[in-house]
């Protein structure tokens, strides 16, 4: 990961604080990849239009790959991540490998940390 | 005419609301409409947003099995009590060493109904206060209401 500060993605300056506070998460967290429902319940204090436009700034900046999921009927993320919503299939398998209809489901974009 | 983000949001919950079942299906369309109108950055922007407030809403609401699970500790702890003061009538009292286990059974009875019911009032707006997190209230309500029951009854039962 490079040490450079995502200070410099902010395009807007409202943005700078929660770009500061992603940077610290994700140096916390190690993770490979971000899924914004959890940053949206570790940080009720940030406006959903805030924290949805400071991940997005790190998308353009190649920071952070956006690839969508699939949200089974219980509620938890399919497996299979898609660059595209329109590349998800009609039917997807859920933890149970019973197949459902993702017509009938939520996407979810979620963000994996881009490696150079 | 580009959208603002806000206004694709709204325009993307709309048509969610209009069909809900079909959700993914609009989502898909949604977001390839404006990716054919150049709109892609919004595009990728309102699912970000609509993914956030999903996760607030649902962490806000409480399961709808809430009430009637209050509604049936309530009737439970009330048949409870009403089968006790029947007993007793009968001279059929519990007996002293018992009666710890009494106030257990009151107190969690209580607490339950307290916890399921409260909830469900601060989520539904009926009660003014906690109402961004129902669920604390529920369960932080649950456990002083079990903790005072607790302490009455072991100071006025036993």
């Amino acid at each position: 990961m490079s040490q450079s500060s995502f200070d410099q993605y902010a395009n807007r300056p409202e943005y700078r604080a929660v770009l500061k506070r992603l940077e610290e998460w994700l140096g916390a967290h190690g993770r490979s990849s971000l899924d914004p429902r959890v940053l949206a319940r570790e940080w009720p204090d940030v406006k959903a239009e805030q924290l949805a436009s400071a991940i997005q700034s790190l998308v353009k900046a190649g920071v952070l790959e956006q690839v969508f999921r699939v949200l089974t009927p219980n509620g938890v993320l399919a497996d299979g991540e898609f660059p595209d919503p329109s590349e998800i299939p009609e039917k997807l398998p859920d933890r149970s490998n019973n197949y459902f209809e993702t017509a009938e489901a939520d996407i979810i974009p979620v963000f994996k940390r881009h490696v150079a | 005419m580009a959208l603002s983000a806000a206004q694709a949001t709204q325009e993307l919950l709309r048509r969610i609301d209009e069909n809900p079942t079909e959700r993914g299906r609009i989502i898909k369309a949604y977001y390839a409409e404006l990716v054919a109108a150049g709109e892609t950055e919004t595009a990728n922007l309102i699912l970000t947003i609509r993914a956030i407030t999903m996760a607030r809403d649902d962490e806000k609401a409480v399961p709808p099995w809430f009430p009637v699970a209050g509604f049936i500790s309530l009737g439970i702890t009330i048949l409870f009590f009403m089968a006790l003061t029947i007993a007793s009538m009968f001279q059929k009292e519990v007996p002293q060493s018992s009666r710890y286990l009494v106030v257990i059974v009151m107190s969690l009875a209580v607490a339950a109904s307290f916890s399921f019911l409260g909830g469900s009032a601060v989520a539904s707006g009926k009660i003014p206060i906690f109402k961004d997190s129902p669920l604390g209230f529920s369960v932080g309500g649950g456990i002083a209401v079990f903790v005072i029951v607790f302490a009455l009854g072991n100071h006025y039962y036993l």
